[in-house]
């Protein structure tokens, strides 16, 4: 499976904290394994339109918090990261849960059914 | 693919503009012996015709020259769409495919022309070299060229982007790596030995322009690797790896490759004909051994089997995404 990042510049969270929030994200839910190499600032920053000092940033924040090691020129590593099996099953629940329940006002709100709202999930699901 | 429809006499033109001349010279031959056979002989009178049908062969063989040029200057190469139908099976990456082969090729074909046009001009004593360095120097110009555009950025506030370092060796053949490498060594092995005999100069000269290529191509490949790519579905992610590492490797890096080989070809004979010359004595065929060598290496690059290398490139990026989506 591919692993996306989005930004989002309208939102009031700050985009390098949107990269922390989801790269954490991802090494809590164990689909960013320890010891994977995340690409270099340079080609996220690229890839994502940004200034290389916001990836910067939030790889920095990152370090600062352990979850990943830069290894000098050698790139940034994600960390060996001790969750036990409970404790990663509870952080993806949440977080799916939470998706799932703004998904799920904003179908409500367009006044969308079930059904089209599950098929638009699954078009965006095939779509990466 | 966008553009205007082309009609089907266009399409065949183009697709038989390689053939055509040789087909047309042949005639030509065959009326240039009937001519020399008729000279002097007693039936000149009955065969006077031949110089009149040579010239009027001559006049169809001009026109369908500069056809031929007009129609690779066109840019539209109808065999890039069935090319790119071969490797890419999703219809939006095959027309990516087929857009980047058409660019390609016409950069390549016009950098290649300007080149050997500008080279043919510096030939001096009968060296035909200069006309091989600027053909060659054009062709991977052109290749390299037809890489530099800008790609619109996305004017949304969301922007997407797949989690996954791109690395040069992912994308660049071995093959095209260690030639690469090989040339570096090798110019500096003549450098080593212009130093040890003693001689510098023009050889200096030609080893600096071999190095200079393999690090333009070393960084057009660093380039193309690193460009922008926001997240992609797989069949499209698939096709644009395809893109990007042909891009890396035939569209520029070949040509690149064949360059730097035939201007280090010429710091080895330059090395050899200075040395004898210092030393007063007849040059060794050492020196020319060498030089025919790094010719030939050269020509293989660029002529390497191509297409099927695209073919096993394709497989290799299809078997490698359906491991990452599994």
């Amino acid at each position: 499976m591919s692993l996306v990042i989005k930004v989002d510049a309208d939102l009031a969270v700050p985009v390098y904290d949107q990269i922390r929030e989801q790269v954490v994200r991802m090494v809590m839910a164990g689909t960013l394994a320890p010891g994977t190499r995340l690409p270099t600032i340079r080609q996220l920053a690229k890839d994502l339109q940004l200034a290389k000092g916001t990836v910067a940033k939030a790889y920095s924040e990152l370090e600062s918090a352990r979850v990943v090691e830069s290894n000098g020129h050698r790139g940034t590593f994600v960390s060996a990261f001790a969750l036990e099996p409970a404790q990663v099953d509870a952080s993806v629940d949440t977080a799916l849960a939470d998706a799932a329940e703004s998904f799920a006002i904003t179908a409500r709100q367009l006044g969308v059914g079930l059904d089209q709202a599950i098929d638009q999930v699954r078009r965006r699901w095939e779509q990466f | 693919m966008s553009g205007p429809r082309r009609s089907r006499l266009f399409d065949s033109l183009v697709r038989l503009r390689w053939i055509l001349p040789f087909v047309a010279l042949t005639p030509f031959f065959v009326l240039v012996a009937a001519g020399d056979m008729s000279d002097g002989s007693a039936e000149s009178a009955e065969t006077g015709w031949v110089p009149i049908l040579l010239a009027v062969w001559f006049f169809i063989l001009v026109v369908l020259a500069v056809t031929v040029l007009m129609l690779n200057l066109s840019g539209h190469d109808p065999d890039a769409e069935d090319a790119a139908a071969e490797l890419v099976a999703d219809p939006l990456g095959r027309m990516l495919l087929a857009r980047w082969l058409q660019r390609s090729r016409h950069h390549r074909f016009v950098g290649g022309l300007v080149g050997f046009i500008l080279g043919v001009g510096l030939i001096r004593n009968g060296n035909s070299v200069p006309a091989l360095i600027g053909l060659m120097a054009g062709i991977a110009l052109g290749g390299a060229l037809a890489e530099i555009h800008l790609v619109r950025g996305d004017q949304t506030s969301t922007r997407l982007a797949e989690l996954r370092v791109r690395r040069v060796a992912e994308y660049v053949p071995l093959v095209d790596r260690l030639a690469l490498a090989a040339v570096a060594v090798g110019a500096a092995a003549v450098v080593v030995l212009a130093q040890i005999i003693g001689q510098s100069g023009p050889t200096s000269t030609w080893v600096a322009a071999a190095l200079v290529v393999v690090a333009t191509v070393l960084g057009m490949q660093r380039l193309v690797v690193q460009r922008r790519r926001p997240a992609l579905n797989p069949a499209l992610a698939q096709a644009d790896d395809l893109l990007r590492s042909l891009a890396a490797s035939q569209g520029f890096a070949r040509p690149g490759i064949a360059l730097s080989m035939i201007l280090l070809a010429q710091a080895v004979v330059n090395l050899g004909t200075a040395s004898a010359t210092s030393n007063g004595v007849e040059q060794s065929t050492v020196a020319p051994v060498v030089q025919l060598a790094l010719w030939l290496a050269g020509a293989f690059w660029y002529w390497m089997s191509r297409r099927e290398r695209s073919r096993s490139l394709a497989v290799s990026f299809a078997t490698q995404r359906q491991s990452t989506s599994a």
